[in-house]
C-alpha cells in the first residue's frame, strides 16, 4: 500500500522504554510499533500506568533518567519527499530546532504547565525567540494575537499572569502556545481532564476545527473513550505498555476485537444507554516489572476465565489483522474472526 | 456495643417506624456566605435559597460545574460549614440546636467520602490506625481487637480481600481504587444513615469506576443508607442514582430538580439542556460534526459579582427582559422543580424544532 506509506508522518518501530526501579526493570513501553498518518487525529487510550505518556515522551525523545530507550526507533517524515529524521538519534541543537517547530505538545495538568511568575505573553516570546532569535516585537505580537484568536481568547490575556485565568482559559493558552510555530504534529496529553463538561466540549470543538482548518496531525492521549470517540479518526488502545488494538474509531469501538477494548466500551456509562448493561473490568493492571509468561491481560480476561484461551505469551508478541486497517493482539479473537470468514 | 451482625444482615434490620416516615436530612432556605478575599468586610454569597430533603434510603445526585457550590453544600450537610441563613435538620431537628449527645449522633449518622483519597488518609499512619480511631473514640469497638474484627468485615464487604493485606499498609502503598474503597469502608464502619460522596470516582480509572459505583448502590440497598452523590459527570450520576433524584446547581442555586430519568431524558432548564448537550454521546459511531452548544458564553460568571436577576441570563440563549430583573423562584413544573421564568415558552420552542 504505497499511498499509505507516503502518508506516514511518524513511524514508531519496536520502541521499548525501560525504567530502573527498586524492584527491577519496569518496561513501560514494550516493543511498540505503529504509524501516525499525516492530517489524521489519532487517539491513544489506556488506563493510568498503561504507558501512553511514556510512549509520547519516546516520540519526543524526552525520556528522562531513570528511563531509557532500550530498543527501537522513531522516524519523522518531514514532508512528502521522504526526507526523514531519526528522532531518537538527534543532536541537542537539532532537537531544539525540531521541537515545537515540527512537533509540539499540550501537557497534562494545564494548571501547572505555565510559569506562575511570567506573563502569558512572555511564554509566547520565549518560545518564538528560541527558534527565531531575530524575530521583531511587532511580528511576534501579531502572531500571538492570531493564535489567541484561534482559541477564541481575548488579546487582553497577553498581559495577564497565569493565576488570573480559569482552568479552561489556561488550557486554551497552552493550545495557542502549541500552535505558535505552526507545527505539523501536536501531541495532546489528557487535554480535557480536570475540566468541566461544558469547557471540555468547547475545547474539543476548538481542536477539531483547528485540525480541519490547518491540516495538523493530532495525537490525543487520554483515558476517556467517550471524549475522543467523536473527534478521532483512529484509536490505539494501550494495555500494560503494549498497543493491544488499533484501527478506525468506529471499527474499534463499534466492534472491538480485543477483550480489553470490549471491557472498556462496556464499562463506560453514557447518558442514554441501559444502566443494567454496564459492567466493570475486574482486577487491576499488571505489574510491569515482572517477566510475563502469559498474555498480559490473562488475569482480567473473561475469555481466559471461560477456558477458551490458553493465554500463550509468544502468540501475543505480534498483532493480527481483523479488518481493514484494524489489528489486534488477541490471537483467540483473531482466530475466531478468521473462522467467521472475515476479510 | 451494638452488634455489627444486625447491620450486616441488612434487610432484616428493623428501623423504628417514625424514622422511616421522616426525611432524614433536610436543608431549609439555607444560604452560605464567605468573607470576600479581595474586598475586606464584604461577603460573597456561595449558596442561596437551598431547599432539599433527603429521604431514608434514597440516592440524590447533585450536579453542576466546578464553582457552583455543590461541594460547599455537601460540606454544610456534614456540618463542616455553618449556614449563614436557614437551617439544616437531622431527623427533624436543627443540627446547631442539638445537645452534645444528639450532635455526636448526627456526626456519626452523616458521613462523607472525599474526592481525593490520598489527601483524605493520613500518610504517616497505617490504614488500621486511621480507621480504628473513630471506632474506638465512639465506643463502637471496645478495644483494638474488636476494631479489627469490625474492619475485617467491612473490608470484605467493599471487596478488599483478604483484609489483612490492606489493614496494615500505608496509603501510598495502595492504588487509587483501593483507597477509595477504604474511604467507603471508613464511612460505613460507623453505621451512618447518610453518606455524602463528593466526586468519589473522578480520580479513579474508567475501568474501575463502575465497580465502585456498583458498590455504592449495593451498600445503599443493603443498609438502606441514603447517598448524596456530588459530581459533574452526568453519566455516572445517572448510573448511581438509577431510581433517585437529580438536582442541578448553577451559581449557588438549585435550578432544576426531578426524577433522574425524566430529568436527563427531558431536560427543562436551558442550563441543564446545555450541560446534557456537552456530554459526549454516541460511543463507537465514529467522527461526527460538533455542533455549537446552546450557550451564549463559555465562562461562568464570577460569584463575587453575580449577574442581576436570573444568574444564568448572561449565558442563556432564550433570555428576555424579565430575566435581567427578577430572579426566578424554584417552582413545581410537570412533576419536577424548575427555576426559570420562561420554561413553558422554551418547551414549546423545542417542540417545534
Amino acid at each position: 500500500m504505497e499511498n499509505i506509506r507516503d502518508n506516514v508522518i511518524i513511524e514508531v518501530k519496536d520502541l521499548s522504554i525501560d525504567f530502573k526501579v527498586e524492584r527491577g526493570v519496569l518496561r513501560a513501553c514494550d516493543h511498540t510499533s505503529f504509524d501516525i498518518y499525516r492530517n489524521e487525529t489519532i487517539a491513544i487510550i489506556g488506563e493510568s500506568g498503561s504507558g501512553k505518556s511514556t510512549l509520547c515522551s519516546g516520540i519526543l525523545n524526552m525520556v528522562n533518567v531513570p528511563g531509557k530507550v532500550s530498543s527501537g526507533s522513531v522516524t519523522y517524515y518531514s514532508d512528502y519527499q521522504h526526507a526523514k529524521v531519526d528522532i531518537l538519534k538527534m543532536k541537542p541543537q537539532q532537537e531544539t530546532e525540531f521541537r515545537w517547530k515540527e512537533i509540539s505538545t499540550v501537557f497534562q495538568a494545564a494548571q501547572n504547565a505555565l510559569n506562575p511568575v511570567l506573563k502569558i505573553k512572555d511564554h509566547f516570546y520565549e518560545t518564538i525567540l528560541t527558534h527565531e532569535p531575530d524575530a521583531k516585537q511587532e511580528d511576534m505580537d501579531e502572531k500571538i494575537k492570531k493564535v489567541l484568536g484561534y482559541v477564541r481568547l481575548d488579546t487582553a490575556v497577553m498581559e495577564y499572569y497565569p493565576h488570573h485565568l480559569s482552568g479552561g482559559m489556561k488550557q486554551r493558552v497552552l493550545i495557542a502556545l502549541s500552535l505558535v510555530l505552526d507545527p505539523k504534529v501536536i501531541i495532546l496529553d489528557e487535554p480535557t481532564t480536570a475540566l468541566d463538561v461544558v469547557t471540555q466540549y468547547y475545547i474539543l470543538q476548538l481542536l477539531s476545527n483547528i485540525q480541519k482548518g490547518f491540516k495538523i496531525t493530532m495525537v490525543f492521549l487520554t483515558h476517556d473513550i467517550a471524549v475522543v470517540s467523536n473527534i478521532a479518526d483512529r484509536i490505539a488502545v494501550m494495555y500494560g505498555g503494549e498497543i493491544v488494538e488499533y484501527g478506525r474509531t468506529e471499527d474499534v469501538l463499534g466492534n472491538p476485537s480485543h477483550p480489553y477494548t470490549k471491557g472498556l466500551v462496556d464499562a463506560i456509562p453514557t447518558l442514554h444507554d441501559d444502566v443494567t448493561q454496564r459492567k466493570a473490568i475486574h482486577g487491576t493492571p499488571p505489574d510491569l516489572t515482572k517477566n510475563f509468561e502469559y498474555c498480559k491481560f490473562k488475569e482480567r480476561c473473561p475469555v481466559y476465565k471461560e477456558g477458551k484461551c490458553a493465554a500463550d505469551y509468544e502468540k501475543t508478541r505480534k498483532m493480527y489483522r481483523t479488518g481493514d486497517g484494524k489489528y489486534t493482539r488477541c490471537y483467540t479473537w483473531a482466530e475466531r474472526h478468521l473462522e467467521k470468514g472475515g476479510d | 456495643m451494638a452488634s455489627i451482625q444486625d447491620v450486616i444482615l441488612g434487610q432484616n434490620v428493623i428501623w423504628k417506624k417514625e424514622e422511616i416516615e421522616m426525611d432524614i436530612l433536610t436543608v431549609n432556605n439555607m444560604g452560605i456566605s464567605f468573607d470576600s478575599r479581595t474586598k475586606k468586610g464584604e461577603k460573597v454569597k456561595i449558596l442561596q435559597d437551598i431547599n432539599l430533603s433527603i429521604e431514608e434510603g434514597e440516592i440524590l445526585a447533585l450536579v453542576g460545574e466546578s464553582g457552583c457550590g455543590k461541594t460547599t453544600l455537601g460540606k454544610a450537610m456534614v456540618g463542616i460549614h455553618k449556614p449563614t441563613t436557614g437551617t439544616i435538620c437531622y431527623k427533624g431537628k436543627d443540627i446547631y440546636a442539638l445537645d452534645k449527645k444528639e450532635f455526636m449522633n448526627y456526626r456519626l449518622g452523616v458521613q462523607m467520602v472525599h474526592q481525593d483519597s490520598f489527601a483524605a488518609l493520613n500518610p504517616n499512619r497505617t490504614i488500621f490506625q486511621s480507621l480504628s480511631l473513630p471506632l474506638l473514640h465512639n465506643k463502637i469497638a471496645k478495644n483494638k481487637k474488636d476494631a479489627e474484627v469490625i474492619l475485617n468485615e467491612y473490608f470484605t464487604e467493599v471487596g478488599l480481600t483478604p483484609p489483612e493485606q490492606f489493614l496494615y499498609k500505608y496509603p501510598h502503598q495502595l492504588s487509587g481504587g483501593q483507597r477509595q474503597r477504604i474511604l467507603l469502608a471508613r464511612a460505613l464502619s460507623v453505621k451512618p444513615r447518610v453518606i455524602v460522596a463528593d466526586e468519589p470516582v473522578s480520580m479513579v480509572d474508567v475501568s474501575l469506576r463502575i465497580a465502585l459505583i456498583d458498590l455504592m448502590t449495593r451498600m445503599n440497598q443493603k443498609y438502606h443508607i441514603s447517598f448524596v452523590y456530588i459530581t459533574h459527570d452526568l453519566a455516572t450520576a445517572r448510573y448511581v442514582a438509577k431510581d433517585g433524584r437529580l438536582a442541578v446547581m448553577y451559581l449557588g442555586k438549585i435550578v432544576e430538580m426531578n426524577n433522574i430519568r425524566e430529568a436527563i431524558d427531558n431536560p427543562k432548564h436551558p442550563y441543564f439542556q446545555a450541560l446534557i448537550a456537552a456530554v459526549p454521546s454516541h460511543i463507537g459511531m465514529g467522527k461526527s460534526e460538533m455542533k455549537d452548544l446552546p450557550l451564549r458564553s463559555l465562562d461562568m460568571p464570577s460569584v463575587n459579582n453575580p449577574p442581576s436577576g436570573c444568574s444564568f441570563h448572561t449565558r442563556c440563549p432564550y433570555y428576555k427582559e424579565i430575566c435581567m430583573k427578577e430572579s426566578p423562584k424554584l417552582r413545581d413544573y410537570k412533576g419536577g422543580m424548575i427555576a426559570c421564568h420562561l420554561v413553558e415558552e422554551i418547551e414549546e420552542d423545542r417542540k417545534l424544532i
